[in-house]
């Protein structure tokens, strides 16, 4: 009975679909032991995320398509309006299309500006962007670079047009990113022109239209809207002067001794492909792989 | 056969592997189902839901009204300051413990300071109780047995016991370092720290400490940041006594706080303890207003929208003029030095304390009030308990208002209220001429006076010269019931109605005497009364005013330190004038003048070589309390005046404890009349 059972486990280890489906399982157990954020498998995430990186990649590609699906079948009386507004919706983003292009060929040239290392003393990896978490905006997001380029949790990440945020966790390939309009994040702010100290934090009411909200501005600070905000740099994981945004709304209310302002970042976080991690680890630490 | 069999096996094994497949693949359905269900389908929704969406009431806090002098030069006002709070999230206690030693690094790197109850009640180096050990030891007891147990332990077992079983604290941190975690672990344990009621463990950091708390959030779960404005004074040692200061409002338990609850207020709050800090609480506070917030798990706000704005408190503006303020401070301090190094037989070199108050004669309004020593109000608001017991500890008694709350027998500042119920008794006329010899019996007693035989004299030489025995033979003429009668129509034995704190003093009477001695009143005692002695006790406030009152011709201003308030919208709220009359003849008050006048212009006058230069005429009156300590200590000091003598602007009550003798103190009330009209030429 015994050597009946070791010969069918034989050949059921020789039988390659049996490999298959028994591998899928056990990942989709381990995926989802390694969901939870505090979950001590790094090493396992670390296995599992390199071979799944382009499996990854796919299932957020199909899963946009499914979600058309499903949203059409879910609400099909209101697409009629829907194609109306988005046959409107078409042009403009032809439009929107040819400002892409031109994006695209913008980006290239400040990707190499900031390779070059010009604006910042320490060393800048470009990278660019794998995945996304769902909903509109760019809050948190994947990277394609992970520990084995020396990237650490908390290094700033920017782009060419300021600042997008920090590193929230590293892989060995990849990084997961926490923009500045996610709840999450706090900065340590200062208003250009005044130079006086703010903190720009997510909103979770705002983030929503990608924009921040400006806390701890005292009365006596005079803001006004197309103010820039940029970070101060004080006691901060942020270097100096990277530009964050302007004031599009400054809020006061009666009786409240200090008020705050809402800022539209200068980075759109609606379209976010290729950002840089700003290396604040010293050469040789946290580089040993 | 064997071929057979191999056939059947094989059928078998591909039966089986089939049905392996299908269970495999229905798992596979279900988890690519549900994969897309989460990520996808509800994605956005999930997001939202799982970021936050904890929805609670809070508060913004409203801004407390500035106090300014009466010209608008600031004196408190406001400034934003950053605390820190926590939210259990259900951290382990060691967990907790690394957490708060963290913390508590980052708070010493900044030169920031957090709350602790416990370094209140149990003290380290050496490990003692200060105070409420049974209650301590109630809380931090983990079972009934432990507690018995701990009521007899040494401290220093206590400690061990806390360290240990309360809060099991790792053994790498150091006595001091576990110390100092248990502060903030002792006050996890005793307030609640939840989502909808935050423990507040640091009030007032820095903005450096607020950046790593923010930014870091996740290294620092359950601690975030808030704003809030704080208090502020500028130049207010000069007017500590006047403003007061402020404090928690768990201090208070009287009848004043028992009203809180019920206006909003919260034990968290601060609130006006003394001065016009608190009399004016009820106008300087605003109303907090009421915000719907949604805050994550760690307590960090994400978001919030107003449901009622706060509303800020009115703007004070008051009577005083920080200038004159600022001169009568400033002589006061120098005079009493100079008293002090002054020699004399009966100067003990003890001079240590005074108060001086000058008035608008015609409208009440108090221009400077100064008590000395004075102290900075800012120490109540840093919440520094060691500074805060130096103050209250103080054998010179810093903190207490001399000028509303210091009582002193008035002495021979008495005299013109003698005279005034001698006038309008009938009991003398302005002419009356009284013989005062060195030695005369009256009342059953042999009274002698101190400037000596002075023959037959009248009211106006009496007071030049502060003749005792003129008060002596004529307030016993007078009769104590007339006096008293006087004394209470100018405004002596009751209270000014001043808005701060005001001490009613007492006065020398029958009522008294019987009230507090259980004796009857003997004739001598009148003789003692009429020269403001025996158990006359007034406050500097009930001088002036009663000054104030001669020098106006007989009425009594409600004195006053809130000139107007302004709201929020700019509308201005002016303080009624109020008075009442002391229904002192006009002939009364002249003639009682016209003996202040001679007291500083007079060749005999007890302040005349002080006043000598001044450029207006000067009514004014010594005094010279006895203490009955004058074996030990230097008498009480008084000065009381006002100017200019024809047409009164401005009363001057001046008393140095100890300051040895009445025309000591003169400097004083002169360098403020030069002050306020030296002011008042510039202002032209």
């Amino acid at each position: 009975m015994l050597g009946k059972g070791f010969n069918l486990l034989r050949r059921l280890f020789g039988n390659k679909l049996f490999i298959i489906s028994l591998v899928l399982v056990l990942l989709f157990v381990l995926a989802a032991m390694t969901a939870s954020e505090n979950s001590k498998l790094n090493v396992i995430r670390n296995v599992i995320s390199v071979p799944l990186k382009p499996l990854q990649t796919g299932i957020n590609a199909i899963g946009g398509k499914i979600k058309d699906v499903v949203n059409y079948f879910k609400d099909i009386r209101t697409t009629k309006a829907e194609n109306a507004e988005l046959k409107l919706k078409i042009r403009e983003m032809e439009r929107e299309l040819e400002k892409v292009h031109r994006l695209e060929k913008e980006n290239e040239n400040l990707k190499k500006l900031l390779s070059f290392k010009e604006q910042y003393t320490q060393e800048i990896i470009a990278c660019n962007i794998i995945s996304k978490d769902a909903g509109n905006w760019f809050e948190i997001f994947t990277i394609d670079r992970g520990s084995k380029d020396g990237i650490e949790v908390d290094d700033p990440v920017i782009n060419a047009d300021g600042l997008v945020g920090r590193v929230s966790r590293v892989d060995l390939l990849s990084s997961k990113v926490i923009s500045i309009i996610d709840t999450e994040s706090s900065v340590s702010a200062r208003l250009s022109k005044t130079r006086d100290l703010v903190i720009l934090r997510g909103d979770a009411q705002l983030r929503t239209q990608g924009l921040c909200r400006l806390d701890y501005i005292t009365p006596d600070v005079e803001v006004s809207v197309g103010d820039k905000v940029e970070t101060s740099g004080l006691n901060s994981l942020y270097p100096k002067g990277i530009m964050i945004g302007e004031v599009i709304q400054v809020v006061k209310n009666e009786g409240q001794f200090d008020y705050y302002a809402i800022v539209k970042p200068s980075v759109d976080f609606r379209r976010l492909e290729e950002v840089a991690v700003i290396k604040t680890a010293v050469e040789g630490e946290g580089d040993n792989e | 056969m064997n071929a057979e069999l191999q056939k059947k096996q094989n059928f078998d094994l591909k039966r089986r592997f089939i049905i392996y497949l299908v269970i495999v693949m229905l798992i596979c359905a279900v988890f690519l189902r549900q994969l897309v269900d989460i990520q996808i389908v509800n994605g956005q929704e999930y997001l939202d839901t799982s970021m936050k969406r904890i929805i609670t009431n809070g508060v913004i806090y409203a801004n407390r009204g500035n106090i300014y002098d009466r010209y608008g030069v600031p004196i408190a006002g406001n400034r934003l300051g950053f605390c820190v709070q926590f939210v259990d999230t259900g951290l382990s206690s060691r967990e907790k413990n690394d957490l708060i030693a963290r913390v508590i690094r980052l708070f010493d790197a900044n030169g920031d300071k957090y709350s602790s109850t416990m370094r209140a009640i149990f003290a380290n180096n050496p490990y003692r109780f200060l105070t409420n050990k049974e209650g301590f030891i109630r809380q931090i007891a983990v079972s009934d047995a432990d507690r018995e147990m701990l009521l007899e332990a040494d401290p220093k077992d206590v400690f061990k016991y806390m360290r240990e079983k309360t809060f099991d604290i790792d053994p790498i941190y150091t006595d001091e370092e576990a110390y100092r975690i248990m502060e903030l672990r002792y006050e996890m344990l005793i307030r609640p720290a939840t989502i909808s009621d935050p423990l507040v463990i640091a009030e007032d950091v820095s903005i450096e400490t607020v950046v790593t708390l923010e930014e870091r959030n996740r290294e620092y779960p359950g601690f975030s940041t808030f704003s809030k404005p704080f208090r502020e004074y500028y130049d207010a040692e000069l007017v500590a006594h006047v403003i007061g200061h402020m404090g928690n409002i768990g201090e208070l338990y009287d009848e004043w706080s028992k009203k809180y609850p019920e206006l909003g207020y919260t034990w968290k709050d601060m609130v006006g303890k003394t001065g016009i800090e608190r009399s004016e609480e009820h106008v300087l506070r605003g109303i907090n207003g009421k915000i719907r917030k949604e805050v994550d798990t760690d307590g960090r706000l994400t978001s919030y929208e107003i449901v009622e704005p706060s509303k800020p408190g009115q703007d004070i503006y008051l009577t005083i003029d920080l200038n004159l303020q600022k001169a009568a401070l400033e002589s006061l301090k120098r005079n009493i030095e100079v008293i002090r190094n002054r020699e004399h037989k009966k100067n003990f070199h003890d001079a240590n304390a005074g108060a001086v108050i000058a008035m608008d004669v015609k409208t009440g309004e108090i221009l400077a009030m100064v008590s000395y020593p004075t102290y900075d109000p800012a120490v109540f608001l840093e919440g520094n308990s060691e500074k805060i017991n130096y103050l209250y500890t103080h054998p010179d008694s810093i903190t207490l208002n001399r000028a509303t709350s210091g009582k002193y027998a008035p002495g021979s500042t008495y005299k013109p209220l003698v005279a005034i119920a001698a006038l309008e008794s009938g009991t003398i006329t302005p002419q009356t001429l009284v013989y005062c010899p060195s030695r005369k019996e009256i009342g059953g007693l042999m009274w002698s006076n101190l400037e000596g035989n002075q023959g037959r004299i009248n009211l106006e030489k009496a007071l030049e010269t502060s003749s005792n025995m003129f008060f002596f033979q004529v307030g016993f003429d007078t009769g104590i019931d007339n006096i008293v009668k006087w004394a209470k129509n100018f405004g002596f034995g009751k209270k000014t109605g001043i808005e701060i704190g005001e001490e009613i003093g007492s006065l020398a009477s029958r009522e008294f005497k019987l009230a507090n001695y259980n004796e009857g009143w003997v004739p001598a005692d009148t003789c003692n009364a009429a020269l403001g002695q025996l158990y006359n006790a007034f406050t500097p406030i009930q001088l002036v005013n009663y000054v104030a009152s001669i020098a106006n011709g007989g009425k009594l201003y409600r004195p006053h330190l809130v000139r107007k308030r302004v709201d929020a919208s700019g509308e201005v709220h002016l303080t009624e004038i109020e008075y009442r009359e002391s229904r002192a003849k006009e002939s009364t008050i002249k003639a009682v003048q016209k003996g202040m006048v001679a007291v500083t212009n007079s060749q005999d006058g007890t302040a005349v070589h002080i006043f000598k230069d001044f450029p207006f005429e000067v009514a004014g009156k010594t005094g010279t309390a006895e203490t009955g300590l004058e074996a030990t200590s230097s008498s009480n000091a008084l000065f009381v005046c006002y100017a200019p003598a024809d047409n009164p602007e401005i009363a001057v009550a001046v008393v140095v404890e100890k300051g040895v003798w009445g025309s000591w103190t003169a400097p004083i009330a002169k360098d403020v009349l030069m002050a306020y009209f030296n002011i008042k030429e510039k202002q032209r």
